[in-house]
């Protein structure tokens, strides 16, 4: 069975009284230790499909099932277990850290609630083995999540993602808002550490050469519509949509 | 081609006691696409605007010259730096919405540059500003001088900046990263249209960027900047296949690529 399975969802925003059609019946499946790319441009729902998954948002139709059955309840005992089979990395991490708490409260609060890890000594072995995984100096963990760079809060943010064992992980544009070098690094760990634990990954890019290089496979979206999913293999050789082409085709290359 | 259009020596600038340019020169030719790349801090904006104007940015000059022909540019007076900039130098910006009126109509806004410069000429102006919009591939020029920088997309707005900035055909056009905010299918038109643009005009361009796969594209000579300083400066054929420095090298090697063997 798949992790997870997403069955025609369509969602619609109300903006300037006009509709928007931000995802127009999407479908998916993922499997367990499988890693899809989502590639597409400003707008295109990329960030409105993950926003379903996760229950930010519920979407006007359609289903999503985790492990063969819509997750119900939205009250805190329902959100938590749904989040500790499902941990989201956001584009920036400075706003997913508690900006009055150090990284290690942060992370402990996720181990104590979404784990169930209660004793002190138990989490800080988990913390402390996670920080040397994303290479990662423990004396940071005592520090406020605007003291850290861009990068160091960004891979803190992995490692509190990956501690409580999730089985999916959505990822939104992580890695835009830092430098190259950072990048590289920050990827490479992410895909040792999802190899490892056999994490479903769900990762939103913009950027389809990144997405390339790791990813197995790509759905390609569109003004709120999928125009193209499949092995990144045969979508790199052999894409099928036009506007695959289009972007394969608008990739720089040095 | 090889006459030297701006030459900086020893430019020495930063924040209060932060020294962000270090030391640095170069020259720009005659025609010549020229190349800043590095990544976030390490001073390629800093110095960009030190050239343009450092005393609005709050920038300390410590030392160093610019000259672009007879004028240095680090010391201009304001009635000097305002002759010489919009005509001879001009530049466009990340985001050229924020370098525009937001509420005012582009007719007026060009109206008025080009009547602050001594260039405007009525109609004459006005089809001078359309057959520009055509070069930059932007269609419905007249719709577009009656627009307001909100009514437009990022893309089409970033052509209106490169429109303005190249109106005046000026010898030196100075690009802060100009293709960043956009998407990358746009990236890549607007990159095309930068390109055209350049062959038709003839003018010199410093391009500062982050992004290798821009500057592979654009420039005929990259300086990469780590920590402040230029490490390296070659022709861009010769940096993409021989770079000597180790950050030139990781930052070459970190450029995600297309995986198409398998």
């Amino acid at each position: 069975m798949s992790v997870l399975e997403v069955r025609n969802i369509s969602h619609t925003y109300i903006k300037n009284k006009q509709q928007i059609h931000a995802l127009k019946s999407v479908s998916f499946s993922l499997e367990k230790g499988e890693i899809m790319g989502v590639v597409g441009e400003s707008g295109c729902g990329k960030s409105t499909l993950l926003k379903q998954i996760s229950g930010i948002e519920t979407p006007d139709s359609g289903d999503i099932l985790i492990h063969g059955s819509v997750p119900e309840g939205k009250n805190l005992k329902s959100r938590r277990k749904r989040y500790s089979t499902m941990q989201m990395i956001f584009q920036n991490p400075l706003e997913s850290f508690d900006p009055r708490r150090k990284i290690i409260t942060s992370m402990e609060e996720n181990l104590r609630f979404l784990a169930g890890i209660i004793s002190k000594k138990e989490q800080e072995k988990i913390i402390y083995s996670y920080m040397e995984k994303v290479d990662l100096k423990k004396d940071l963990l005592l520090r406020y999540p605007r003291e850290l760079s861009g990068g160091q809060c960004q891979r803190a943010a992995i490692a509190r993602a990956i501690m409580i064992q999730p089985e999916i992980l959505l990822c939104d544009e992580i890695t835009s808002a830092l430098d190259v070098i950072v990048q590289d690094k920050i990827i490479r760990q992410l895909k040792e550490l999802v190899r490892q634990q056999e994490i479903s990954v769900i990762f939103v890019s913009h950027d389809i050469a990144l997405v390339s290089s790791f990813c197995d496979r790509i759905m390609v979206m569109l003004n709120g519509e999928c125009v193209e999913q499949g092995n990144t293999k045969d979508i790199m050789t052999a894409p099928q949509s036009e506007y695959t082409k289009v972007l394969l085709d608008s990739v720089l290359e040095l | 081609m090889s006459e030297v259009l701006l030459d900086v020596k020893n430019l020495k600038a930063g924040y209060g006691k932060n020294i962000v340019v270090d030391e640095v020169s170069f020259s720009v030719k005659r025609n010549e696409i020229f190349g800043i790349v590095g990544e976030s801090g390490c001073g390629k904006s800093t110095l960009l605007k030190a050239l343009i104007n450092p005393k609005e940015y709050g920038i300390q000059l410590y030392g160093g010259t610019a000259f672009f022909h007879d004028h240095e540019l680090l010391s201009l007076s304001l009635s000097e730096r305002k002759k010489l900039y919009g005509s001879k130098i001009s530049m466009v910006f990340q985001n050229s919405a924020s370098s525009f009126h937001p509420i005012r109509s582009y007719r007026k806004q060009f109206e008025e540059t080009l009547k602050s410069h001594g260039f405007w000429e009525g109609d004459a102006s006005i089809e001078k500003i359309l057959d520009i919009f055509s070069k930059v591939h932007l269609p419905e020029g007249k719709r577009i001088l009656d627009s307001c920088p909100y009514e437009l997309s990022g893309g089409m707005n970033q052509r209106v900046g490169i429109a303005m900035a190249v109106l005046m055909n000026p010898e030196l056009f100075l690009a802060d990263e100009p293709t960043s905010a956009l998407d990358v299918t746009v990236q890549k038109q607007v990159v095309n249209e930068l390109m055209e643009l350049h062959k038709k005009m003839k003018n010199s361009m410093i391009l500062v960027t982050h992004n290798m796969g821009v500057a592979a594209r654009m420039c005929d000579r990259i300086a990469v900047m780590f920590q402040g300083k230029i490490v390296e400066c070659k022709n861009t054929e010769l940096l993409l296949s021989s770079s000597e420095h180790p950050y030139t090298q990781r930052l070459l090697r970190a450029v995600p690529k297309l995986k198409r063997e398998y």
